[in-house]
């Protein structure tokens, strides 16, 4: 299930919310991990095995590790290697027999439904193992906590990647309120709104850019990776908004994934803002243990080197990934030998745009799975004797002009500024609760319309 | 009421209140504006749910039911317009409430299978062929177009057909010219008039006199498919003109073996698309003959539905008409052509339809 989907939003969470606050403390995490369950099947069920398998050999290993404090080191490394066997599986046996396709050929490719949100879940447990390990946690006894801690369904399928240890006390005891409820409302309405009415319609721009191809000239090609630009933080931090936004209806208070990240004036204060959990992940459990930069420039390169192609393997199972963690990986070392002091020296906006150019293009890399698209797109991008966008491109652009530039305005901080100013003043809740209303309104009817489809021919 | 109670009473309410309506409220089962059935409630089988077949069926069937779903549709409509998306439902909002379909997408290579197919079809079964390209509404109706659009291709087109050697009459100017109302505001198709002065064209092209027609009655409250694809809900409907000649005539038309004595079916004035009192619509084969004409005029057209008000002119000049339509027919032409003797064979598409078609091959069969 999806959380843009007229299914969760008028029939699931409608039943989870209502029983959640009628049943009595005891059965609340029983209850969201019931439900987490059903979330997660909804789109696969065969693969609710799977979870149930993970969340009860997991949660062995956690007590093992807690009983055979002597072997705790081994139990880590078979629990690290079984969930990373897992998401290999899952994940990546389709994209590792490619590879090896091309040394040795003659491979059957296994093309296998990828578990939603197992690349997000199996880093959830991992935190969770090596934070006992390192007794930096006690071992969950309890299965339905830890159950409830790996399934949670507001960040099931896309995080924030919550560790263990800063959620423990939360499972364990945690109190509702309508505050928090009220901030949860905020939250989620705001990442609905990114999802459905930003993030799908620069989506449709990028699409029909794309398609438009050469003809689109230099002009629509920069303006096709603005919109790719705008589509992916849209619907990415709109989705973390809107998994915080839920774990506040419950209760729960998740780290936050996305902080204004275009405004960066660097491509190291770009990733201390975008994907926030995730980045912490690596640092803590990959670079951090590897040696980080404690063991002179030479190892620190080495290190970084190796938290970026994995970030970048992290986000999908093929090379193009790889290749644009790697990218990321050599524009961070660049910063750190020289580059950040240069930056700090200069003006804001020139660190701005340095940081948005490098990250636009990188979205490229991200985007083109394969490497003669990519190689096409940036022909055009830089082919400058075809300049102008043909007249389909120009409607295209013109067309979406509005709705880009309130997509620039929300990525400044300017409404959250607004609102931190705003939201003491009396008669505020009024305009407040109409804004709501309006966007709630706003994106059902985004929602329903994109099931209407007009059979234009009958008998067709 | 608290303020800290205001947000998750809103919340909850809109979600609750949408989901206990589109639980009570009556389901339709048709949608008229989408002309299909809409989702049955998923069959509760074990095969069905664990294969997650049952819950995309319930996906379908909750957003088919949700209570005042065409609302929804309007409101988004409306608001996407507002921002400055015209045409990202497949249909321009115009001036004068024209809603114009946006361009066809399709290619050269495209045509040229297509017009290929129609030349090998005549010359194989030794018929003496026209064509007749309707052009698209947004190519002709250019000055309500808003300013910025994607581009109308039929002058590629026509430039194509022209080439192929198939004698083509060119309605680009005509049309241009005129000033009467020649497409429909909210449907794809020519209005009577336009089926007028394309049958005018016709008889100019053939070298004879027209035969005159005068307005019978005119049926108001037409939405076409332009406005069913459009969801701006609040636009005004068409008139429909029924033309009958003014010398009166007296028909049999054939349709699956059923006989019926008129070129109007007033039935389908009662349905959701009014546009098919011409000719009933859409069927695979249709056979008009003329029982007021002594000639011996025998036509074979291969069409899409802007032939159906065409025909209902063309068809007090033939004594017989049989009228084929590639997408739904299925059978053998050669038969008809041969047991018929015919020897006279008119294309008539619109300019999407006759570009972009899958279907045409079949004519060959």
């Amino acid at each position: 299930m999806i959380f843009s989907s007229i299914t969760f939003l008028f029939f699931f969470l409608v039943a989870t919310i209502a029983i959640y606050y009628l049943l009595p403390r005891s059965l609340k995490n029983g209850w969201l991990l019931l439900t987490s369950l059903f979330f997660y099947g909804y789109g696969e069920p065969i693969y609710i095995l799977l979870m149930v398998f993970s969340i009860v050999s997991n949660y062995v290993l956690g007590i093992l590790m807690g009983k055979f404090e002597k072997k705790k080191k081994m139990i880590l490394v078979i629990g690290i290697i079984f969930n990373l066997l897992l998401l290999g599986y899952f994940k990546y046996a389709g994209f590792l027999t490619e590879t090896l396709n091309l040394l040795f050929k003659n491979l059957a490719v296994k093309t296998i439904a990828l578990p939603i949100g197992i690349s997000f879940y199996t880093f959830q447990i991992m935190s969770y193992l090596i934070d006992v390990y390192r007794g930096d946690c006690k071992p969950q006894r309890n299965i339905v906590m830890f159950g409830t801690y790996v399934t949670m369904f507001p960040q099931l399928i896309a995080g924030p990647i919550v560790r263990y240890r800063d959620i423990e006390l939360q499972l364990e005891s945690r109190t509702e309120s309508f505050e928090m409820f009220g901030r949860g409302v905020e939250l989620f309405t705001v990442g609905l709104c990114k999802k459905v009415l930003l993030a799908n319609t620069f989506g449709d721009l990028f699409e029909s850019l794309t398609a438009i191809g050469p003809a689109s000239g230099v002009v629509g090609h920069f303006v096709a990776i603005i919109a790719f630009s705008l589509q992916i933080y849209f619907d990415f931090s709109g989705y973390s908004d809107m998994a915080r936004g839920l774990g506040n209806m419950f209760g729960f208070e998740f780290v936050k994934n996305f902080d204004y990240p275009y405004i960066s004036k660097s491509i190291t204060e770009f990733w201390r803002r975008w994907h926030i959990s995730l980045g912490t992940w690596f640092k803590e459990y990959v670079y951090i243990p590897l040696g980080g930069n404690r063991n002179g420039i030479v190892k620190q390169i080495r290190n970084i080197l190796i938290v970026w192609a994995l970030t970048g393997l992290w986000h999908g199972a093929s090379w193009n990934f790889v290749l644009w963690g790697v990218y990321y990986g050599i524009l961070l070392i660049l910063e750190k030998v020289f580059l950040l002091k240069a930056l700090d020296k200069a003006p804001a906006f020139i660190g701005r745009i340095y940081t948005l150019a490098l990250v636009a293009l990188g979205w490229m890399l991200f985007q083109f799975t394969d490497m003669s698209d990519l190689g096409n797109f940036f022909a055009g991008l830089f082919s400058f004797q075809n300049f102008g966008a043909s007249t389909d491109a120009t409607y295209q652009i013109l067309s979406h002009l509005p709705l880009l530039i309130i997509g620039f305005i929300a990525c400044l901080p300017v409404a959250r500024n607004l609102f931190e100013k705003w939201k003491d003043k009396k008669g505020f809740i009024v305009l407040e609760s109409i804004l709501i209303i309006c966007a709630l309104v706003l994106c059902t009817s985004a929602l329903v319309t994109s099931t209407y489809n007009p059979f234009l021919y009958f008998r067709f | 009421m608290k303020k800290k109670h205001v947000l998750p009473i809103i919340f909850c309410t809109f979600i609750t209140l949408f989901m206990v309506l589109t639980i009570i409220l009556p389901k339709q089962e048709r949608s008229a504006n989408e002309k299909r059935v809409l989702a049955k409630f998923p069959e509760f089988t074990w095969d069905n749910i664990s294969s997650g077949k049952y819950m995309s069926e319930f996906d379908t069937y909750l957003a088919d039911h949700f209570a005042f779903r065409e609302k929804w549709v309007g409101a988004y409509s409306y608001a996407s317009l507002a921002l400055g998306l015209n045409g990202t439902t497949g249909v321009y909002a115009c001036d004068d409430g024209y809603l114009i379909t946006t361009p066809a997408d399709y290619s050269e290579s495209q045509i040229k299978r297509n017009i290929g197919t129609l030349k090998t079809f005549a010359k194989k079964n030794n018929l003496d062929a026209t064509l007749i390209i309707v052009p698209s509404t947004g190519y002709i109706m250019d000055e309500v177009l808003p300013k910025h659009h994607e581009k109308y291709k039929d002058d590629m087109l026509f430039d194509m057909a022209k080439n192929s050697d198939i004698p083509l009459i060119d309605l680009r100017d005509t049309f241009k010219k005129s000033n009467e109302q020649l497409y429909y505001k909210t449907d794809h198709h020519l209005t009577s008039d336009g089926a007028l002065l394309m049958y005018q064209c016709y008889t100019d092209f053939k070298g004879y006199k027209p035969n005159e027609f005068v307005v019978a009655t005119t049926i108001d409250g037409f939405y076409g498919t332009s406005y069913s694809k459009s969801g701006l809900w609040k636009k005004s409907p068409d008139s429909i003109k029924i033309y009958k000649p003014v010398k009166p005539c007296n028909f049999t038309v054939t349709i699956d073996k059923q006989n019926y004595d008129s070129l109007f079916f007033e039935k389908q004035l009662e349905t959701e698309d009014k546009y098919q009192v011409f000719l009933d619509g859409n069927h695979a084969l249709t056979r008009i003959v003329n029982n007021s004409v002594d000639n011996d005029k025998r036509l074979l057209i291969i069409k899409d539905s802007f032939a159906h008000c065409f025909t209902t002119f063309l068809a007090t000049d033939y004594k017989e008409i049989f009228m084929v339509d590639p997408r739904y027919y299925r059978g053998s032409l050669k038969d008809i052509i041969t047991n018929n003797n015919l020897n006279e064979v008119l294309f008539l598409y619109g300019a999407d339809n006759l570009a972009s078609s899958t279907d045409l091959g079949w004519i060959l069969f």
